[in-house]
């Protein structure tokens, strides 16, 4: 027999790069045994390590390998603690416990209706249907009194996993028609937990469920690993569940793209327009047109999710406007693309010039071209885009979508699902300026009216996610999360969220500032620890709008003076003279801090826009 | 791959042990490796199902602490 995959790989791994080899994971649990291996020797490769903490009311060691190689894959060094299994609550409630001396940024909560309550599984049928849904109130009660007491405790993520499918029915075939079915109360029971997780911050639910059904029960479990190991999943659920907790853990540490960039021909049609012509092109009810038409679908899925949708295509622009007028199996419509490069010339310059008409970083765009050397050419010439990989047929188009995890998010705001209005809003305003005189006339014509308030529960979640992904007009990057920012709240910090309205619509919540009062000797200053505005409204002056704001508050709690400070990153030399601009002095000896005496008037009233205090 | 069962058994051990090769001999036992503890046991059951396509049973997948009767129990599974 020959030896599959990767076991000869193992002998050349050394001198290649990690990244490389993770291509060449084939799912089989020993090519994850293997690959976990070079994860730890490559960890340098993958920058500093997150420290996590397991709580399960299962053993987990030996998700081990596949958490490890399941990160790396999305670019994650973890650092795993393991709690005994089955004592999910005296290691939460313990302060002196092994979970607090591992610094958890990262908490994975995974407890079962299998273990907490046997009764919910094969006694099942001896349980009259109220008893039954007091059972699950009483376990999804015990998750959340868990999650909450980690809260008090640790600032750590959580990641709480719901019930995934039982391994068996008690009532077997009849379980559909039972009063209450066992199906029923598992489907109660997420229902129940994914509401009252919500309520605690930075708690997040893994849907193990949906991984469960994706890979189907039967190989989800494992009989011989729950007996032998109490590990109740098998290897290549381990694998699924590694991945889906390495996706989220994704998700909560790196910004996710805003705008996905689409190729025409072969990607949301079939064929080239300018062989076959606007009736030769593959659209509509039957295959192939169908996969195309399905693939388009998609998209718009994203897009009414808050992706930001954009063309890039080598094709005449003269013949792509009638496609999108006159083709009846188009379900996106021209329209949906806010940018658009349509031209003959290097789609690496299309990217860029997508990225510049937005005002949104390369990192931002994610590429999706059929053609596998547009892919290479981008890759090679943009590494800051992220270039999905297409497979050969359109069949597969959506899933490879869906599996890079470009856009993914753990909570949709409202601002997300009106993004491409507020993008097209964008449009009509560049229009304005172009015809305006001067910026101050163009910012007048705007006629903005600037909100701004202290950040509460309602606000909280677009306020994190800005904190999270703002990455250009931020002055020193600090990635607070909910529980962080709530903690400097507890403390006395001012935490203020802006938003801006002009004569075009609602940009939405557009800026946060943070200042926290200074230690005892200088108490009567607060020093801004966080300033950040969304790239939507930079260049508008909405940040002394903000700024006048904090000085307004500060002064009101007493303090003589505020402190700014500017950490440089890659990117945000936007926000680099926000300081100096404001009237703030640099203070000598103190690279990046800046100070400002707060006098008895407001810094630099303004007549480019009004301002209301909220709250 | 022309390498026989125990060489490539002892590979596999290395590799879910992060074992050296040569640490591995074609009698080693579990009671002399000291990192072939249960957890890693469980690993290695999963790596050589995997590996050999076969499908141990789990009275059996308890006293395979040698590489002699990994050997064995792989040959009359039919793995080669």
């Amino acid at each position: 027999m020959e030896l599959r995959g990767g076991m000869t790989a193992l002998d050349s791994i050394a001198p290649r790069p990690l990244a490389q080899l993770l291509a060449e994971l084939d799912g089989a649990p020993a090519s994850y045994l293997r690959l976990a291996r070079a994860v730890e020797e490559r960890a340098h490769e993958l920058g500093p390590a997150r420290r996590v903490a397991w709580l399960a009311s299962f053993t987990t060691e030996l998700f081990s390998p596949y958490l490890a190689v399941e990160a790396a894959r999305r670019g994650l060094l973890l650092e795993p603690y393991f709690a005994p299994f089955g004592q999910v609550e005296q290691v939460i409630l313990d302060d002196a416990s092994g979970l607090y001396a591992a610094r958890p940024e990262l908490a994975i909560l995974a407890i079962r209706i299998e273990d907490t309550t046997p009764a919910l599984a094969d006694g099942f049928l001896g349980l009259p249907a109220a008893e039954v849904r007091r059972l699950v109130e009483d376990h999804v009660a015990r998750i959340d009194g868990a999650v909450r007491a980690l809260r008090q405790r640790s600032a750590a993520r959580i990641l709480v996993w719901n019930q995934p499918p039982l391994r068996r029915l008690a009532a077997g075939l009849a379980d559909p028609g039972l009063e209450l079915a066992q199906s029923e109360m598992v489907a109660m029971c997420n229902q129940a937990l994914a509401r009252r997780i919500a309520a605690t911050s930075d708690a997040y639910v893994l849907d193990a469920h949906r991984v469960a059904t994706e890979l189907g029960t039967a190989t989800f479990y494992d009989q011989k690993l729950a007996h032998l190991a109490r590990m109740p999943f098998g290897a290549r659920a381990q694998a699924a569940l590694a991945g889906a907790i390495a996706r989220s853990a994704a998700a909560m540490w790196r910004a996710p793209c805003k705008c996905l960039v689409l190729d025409l021909d072969n990607t949301l049609w079939g064929g080239v327009l300018g062989e076959d012509g606007i009736s030769g092109i593959a659209l509509g009810q039957d295959y192939p047109g169908s996969a195309f038409t399905a693939f388009q679908r998609v998209v718009l899925g994203y897009r009414d999710r808050g992706v930001v949708l954009a063309l890039a295509s080598k094709n005449n622009e003269a013949d792509v406007v009638e496609v999108f007028a006159q083709h009846a199996g188009l379900l996106l419509r021209l329209d949906d693309f806010v940018a658009r490069q349509i031209h003959w010339a290097d789609k690496a310059g299309s990217l860029r010039a997508i990225a510049a008409e937005l005002n949104l970083g390369l990192d931002a765009l994610a590429f999706f071209d059929d053609s596998p050397v547009e892919r290479a050419w981008v890759r090679q010439q943009l590494p800051e885009v992220t270039v999905i990989e297409v497979p050969a047929s359109p069949l597969g188009y959506g899933d490879a979508l869906d599996a890079s995890g470009a856009f993914d998010l753990l909570a949709i705001t409202r601002e997300d699902r009106e993004r491409t209005q507020l993008y097209h809003n964008d449009r009509a305003r560049q229009r304005l300026a172009d015809a305006a005189g001067s910026v101050d006339d163009f910012l007048r014509a705007l006629g903005m009216r600037i909100s701004i308030g202290a950040v509460a529960a309602d606000t909280l979640p677009r306020v994190v996610q800005l904190l999270a992904k703002t990455n250009q007009f931020n002055t020193t990057t600090r990635r607070h999360g909910q529980a962080e920012l709530e903690q400097l709240i507890a403390g006395g910090a001012l935490a203020l969220w802006m938003r801006v309205e002009d004569r075009f619509g609602d940009n939405g919540l557009v800026g946060v500032a943070i200042a926290v009062p200074e230690p005892a000797p200088a108490a009567l200053a607060f020093r801004i620890d966080s300033f950040l505005m969304s790239c939507r409204v930079l260049g508008r002056r909405a940040e002394h709008a903000l700024l006048g704001s904090i000085a307004r508050r500060a002064r009101a709690a007493g303090a003589t003076a505020l402190v700014g400070e500017f950490v440089p990153s890659k990117k945000n030399a936007p926000a680099a003279g926000l300081y100096r601009d404001a009237g703030f002095a640099a203070i000598p000896g103190e690279p990046g801090r800046w100070r400002l005496a707060l006098g008895d008037a407001d810094p630099r009233p303004s007549d480019l826009f009004s301002v209301l205090e909220v709250s | 791959m022309t390498d026989g069962l125990p060489l490539r058994v002892q590979r596999t051990l290395a590799h879910v042990l992060d074992l050296p090769p040569g640490e591995i001999r074609p009698e080693t036992e579990q009671k002399s490796v000291a990192k072939w503890d249960s957890l890693h046991h469980i690993h290695l059951i999963v790596a050589l199902e995997s590996e050999f396509e076969v499908s141990i049973d789990p009275d059996e997948s308890l006293q395979l602490t040698s590489v002699p009767a990994i050997v064995a129990c792989l040959g009359r599974l039919g793995a080669r």
